[in-house]
């Protein structure tokens, strides 16, 4: 086991770092409402490459364990681009690129570089049964949906009929798109996709749990900050245990999902779908639960200021809210992985 | 960044359950389960004839070598398995402070015994009015020449009705700060002024140790006088690695998964059963990481602080909360102890009820390691 980041890892980061800090300051995150898309940041994010990250390192980009840095950072600069979904799509396409008959050649390369250029690409997670409406992560901000759709892998451009929201809790680029089989401009699998897709919704549970981890641990930082300075009967709230120690807890969740999320990583990056998928489930639940404690002890502690709009910390709790209700009820992730125990085990009976 | 546990550890691991197949037997499990005494001389002599007493010290000390990995999963696979392991970790703790705070009389005399697993050693730290805030003990031991007189009285003293010595924190130096003024002696038991009470707690056997003019000779001093609290950092430093608590985690999760698994509840789990399984299936990855995660830390030759407070804490509450949860979900077959021939899991999940209680007070309580995360981890100001 070796928990450190190796150089290259720390470059990588350092590097993102510096990015998302000059670029994704919280004046930047607040100008960017309520659309929650910040155009110039896109533009830089194409710049440094960030979409074709989601390339698998052997045709240029990077392992899961590094999108989780990547999606870890985004999180905790709030980044008002589509990050995480970006990079679940561009990973889908690359996958199916070595594997689908029916995706190849020139058509392959276009939409390639129109994930990883000009275009925002994301994935419509889970089973869509034909002409039916489903929200899209970043489906308000999207030019192309990559849709499982009757058990075909389809791909869907901005003809097809879309409702794009803007008044969204945590200024969340929702849209809602509709799956008309008849409106995809290009199949990418007829049949055939379940590992592609297992490993697609791995991966975005797994991300999507590093950016919540990422906009928890910064929540925790701003509201210890806090507590440190804010006096009240004389002394700093933070060295009363009723503020300390929940701000505790949830510093634990946060590093306990963070490895969490680090380890199902490196799972899919060891070729172990089947755990890494079964870990996900466990991402899903635990990291969603555990952002939505920290940002909310983090507003808590601020005390009425915590629910004004001036004081940053409303944003990490809105943006956390929003994402946790994109990946879905964390109780059903736990509810889920529950009963794939207790039906393997009865298996083995 | 590498999550795979490095070569030969698995294999260490099945050496492990293989030795506790054969040593932890159902009635080395009875016989610590109804007199509540958290050791079995049997079961102690296999791990001393294995060389396990002392798994992680370096040979040259006389210890197993073993790397802080392959400490971390024999206390996993230890506590999976429910091996009564007190008399060990409370001996092996104060054996390291007598290495390396004792004299070399001490030293020649004490530790041999410790490694071959022929005698064990109780703390005397807690007091009546002083637990988690040890370093307030009010037990007196006042020089005389070349002798010491104690005074005191210490409580939860566990295993100390088998153990040859006690690792007892006196005050010498009443004038000055807690932290300073204390003295660590090594007091045999059969020391005469010394009365043992027993404390029948919900799942165990503790003690209260009465100390009345007990007369030690200076020899029996570890480290300085009144370097109590240097001494004491050493030994305690070994309670607070993590220490493969999530074991106890595991085998809950296991014993849940056994008794829920059978077809016609698995096939149509009910929404609560299946959700309170996955939210603990998920704890006890997390327990895992956290203490994999000291012991790698160990292994870069770090001390994990902060880190060693984060797993002990996470997976005590988790463990002690899952257990009343695991209540609700069994209702009264979950009441069922061990001798009930009709109880679940043998009585062992019932039994975990009770066992999990004090787990998040010893070893340092909650609010302790709280303190602890949000002081050194999060800069807070002081909240003690």
């Amino acid at each position: 086991m070796d928990l450190a980041l190796d150089e290259q890892q720390q470059e990588l980061r350092d590097a993102y770092e510096r990015f998302f800090g000059r670029e994704s300051t919280m004046e930047r995150v607040r100008a960017a409402e309520p659309a929650g898309f910040d155009a110039a940041l896109w533009s830089g994010a194409l710049d440094v490459g960030i979409p074709a990250m989601g390339l698998f390192p052997e045709h240029g980009g990077a392992t899961a364990v590094d999108l989780v840095l990547l999606a870890e950072l985004a999180g905790r600069h709030l980044a008002s681009i589509p990050v995480v979904e970006t990079l679940c799509a561009v990973r889908l396409l690359d996958r199916l690129l070595g594997t689908a008959a029916e995706f190849g050649g020139q058509q392959a390369i276009d939409l390639l570089a129109e994930a990883t250029g000009n275009g925002v690409a994301v994935v419509a997670v889970g089973p869509v049964t034909g002409g039916s409406e489903h929200y899209v992560p970043a489906g308000g901000v999207a030019t192309m949906v990559l849709a499982s759709v009757d058990d075909r892998l389809l791909v869907f451009g901005t003809l097809s009929r879309r409702v794009v929201f803007s008044h969204v809790h945590g200024s969340y680029p929702l849209g809602r798109w509709t799956f008309d089989p008849d409106a995809a401009t290009a199949v990418l699998l007829e049949s055939g996709g379940d590992a592609a897709l297992t490993e697609v919704t791995a991966l975005w549970h797994i991300l999507s749990g590093a950016a919540l981890m990422g906009m928890a641990r910064r929540a925790i930082e701003i509201g210890s900050a806090y507590a440190t300075e804010r006096r009240a009967f004389g002394s700093p709230i933070g060295s009363f245990q009723g503020v300390a120690h929940p701000l505790a807890d949830s510093a634990t969740d946060v590093d306990g999902g963070e490895l969490l999320v680090r380890r199902a990583a490196w799972l899919l990056d060891s070729g172990l779908l089947d755990e890494a998928a079964f870990q996900s489930l466990l991402v899903a639940g635990f990291c969603g639960s555990a952002a939505t404690r920290a940002t909310t002890r983090a507003v808590h502690i601020h005390g009425g200021y915590g629910a004004a709009l001036d004081y940053d910390i409303q944003l990490f709790h809105q943006r956390a809210r929003a994402r946790v209700a994109l990946i879905g009820d964390p109780t059903e992730y736990f509810r889920s992985a529950g009963s794939d125990l207790l039906r393997t085990r009865s298996e083995h009976v | 960044m590498d999550f795979g546990l490095e070569e030969g550890v698995e294999g260490f691991r099945e050496e492990v359950r293989a030795f506790m197949a054969e040593h932890l037997t159902p009635e080395v499990r009875w016989r610590t389960y109804s007199s509540g005494t958290m050791h079995d001389w049997e079961f102690h002599h296999a791990l001393g004839d294995k060389g396990w007493i002392a798994l992680s010290w370096p040979v040259e000390y006389g210890g197993g070598g073993r790397s802080p990995m392959e400490s971390a999963i024999f206390f996993e696979e230890a506590n999976y398995a429910g091996a009564p392991l007190y008399g060990m970790n409370t001996t092996t703790g104060s054996a390291r402070a007598v290495l390396h705070c004792g004299s070399d009389e001490l030293k020649q005399k004490v530790i041999p015994e410790v490694l071959a697993g022929r005698i064990i050693i109780a703390l005397g730290l807690s007091e009546p009015d002083s637990g988690s805030d040890v370093a307030a003990a009010k037990t007196a031991a006042v020089q005389d020449g070349s002798i010491w007189v104690i005074n005191g009285q210490k409580v939860f003293t566990s295993t100390v009705e088998e153990c040859a010595y006690i690792f007892l924190l006196t005050r010498t130096d009443p004038n000055v700060d807690d932290h300073q003024g204390l003295t660590v002696f090594l007091v045999p038991t059969d020391t005469p002024g010394i009365e043992v009470t027993p404390i029948y707690t919900l799942g165990e056997r503790t003690n209260m140790t009465y100390y009345s003019d007990v007369v030690v000779e200076d020899k029996w001093r570890v480290g300085e006088v009144n370097q109590g609290w240097e001494v004491l950092t050493t030994a305690l430093a070994f309670e607070r690695g993590g220490h493969g608590f999530h074991g106890h985690m595991m085998s809950i999760l296991d014993q849940t998964l056994d008794h829920f698994s059978r077809p016609e509840i698995a096939d149509s789990a009910p929404a609560r059963l299946a959700t309170e399984i996955g939210r603990f299936s998920a704890d006890v990855e997390v327990a895992r990481l956290l203490d994999h995660r000291t012991a790698w830390i160990h292994s870069q030759n770090r001390r994990p602080g902060v880190e060693g407070s984060m797993a002990k804490l996470f997976a005590s509450e988790h463990y002690t909360s899952y257990c009343a949860t695991l209540l609700d979900l069994m209702g009264p077959d979950g009441l069922l102890q061990p001798g009930e021939s009709e109880a679940p899991g043998g009585g062992w999940m019932e039994f975990a009820h009770r066992y999990a209680t004090p787990t998040t007070v010893y070893g340092g309580a909650s609010e302790v390691q709280r303190s602890i995360v949000a002081e050194r981890g999060l800069a807070l100001p002081r909240s003690r």
